[in-house]
């Protein structure tokens, strides 16, 4: 059962590595959706799987359906922090911030609060600018053909220095390739 | 990763979708006629939860 201040007394939780897991959740969440002691955060991440035998894939941070389903089932409707929980797992997001180079800094680069997206637990975090700060990239085809063109490049002083721009010219087209 | 001889994706630096022939023959920028979506799929979703009265 918890033993913080936070959580819900009916969700059944495991601490682990400073960060409190809820053992009721199904296998492809259970690592995926913590309670983080520290920030009071309860947090929901994506995850590259790296499978040394089968495709590599991605658990996306996108909760829906049953997944979503699962997380808000964590808390008793009869407790009495239901509806805190409820609106706990709502109110997962994500801001995307853009960046900058500051004008009266030449070389540091602020954030740009004016192009700041929030992105919420059913929403796909779509990249729309080079200039906006990721955890990490993936390209998937929506199920519409035709050309698409890449561009790759680096910006910023925080990234790496020395990349090549590279620029890619892909097509789409059917049958989508469904993987496993 | 790099799948189908493909470029790969993940683990660059920066990246930015261009083109997409799909909105351009169209005419209308919407997502309704994308054909590729570029996307964040790991960064973590957050949210405060208040301590319990």
């Amino acid at each position: 059962m918890s033993n913080t201040p936070f959580l819900p007394a009916s969700i059944n939780t495991t601490t682990y590595q400073g960060r409190t897991y809820f053992q009721n959740l199904p296998p492809n969440l259970v690592n995926r959706v913590y309670f983080d002691p520290n920030t009071t955060n309860l947090v929901f991440q994506g995850q590259f799987v790296d499978d040394q035998i089968g495709e590599k894939y991605l658990f996306l941070n996108v909760l829906l359906g049953a997944d979503l389903a699962a997380v808000q089932g964590l808390c008793n409707s009869s407790d009495a922090d239901y509806s805190k929980w409820i609106l706990a797992v709502a109110n997962l997001a994500t801001p995307l911030y853009a960046f900058h180079e500051n004008p009266f800094i030449p070389g540091s680069y602020v954030a740009d609060a004016s192009q700041t997206v929030t992105d919420y637990s059913a929403d796909l975090v779509a990249v729309t600018s080079s200039e906006q700060q990721v955890d990490s990239y993936a390209l998937s085809a929506t199920g519409r053909a035709g050309l698409h063109q890449l561009h790759r490049r680096q910006l910023h002083q925080s990234r790496p220095c020395g990349e090549p721009v590279s620029i890619y010219i892909a097509r789409v087209a059917p049958p989508l390739y469904s993987d496993n | 990763m790099a799948k189908h001889n493909l470029a790969a994706i993940r683990g660059q630096s920066s990246a930015l979708v261009l083109y997409q022939q799909s909105i351009a023959t169209d005419n209308v920028l919407s997502t309704a006629n994308q054909s590729v979506t570029l996307f964040d799929p790991t960064v973590s979703k957050k949210s405060s939860l208040p301590a319990k009265d």
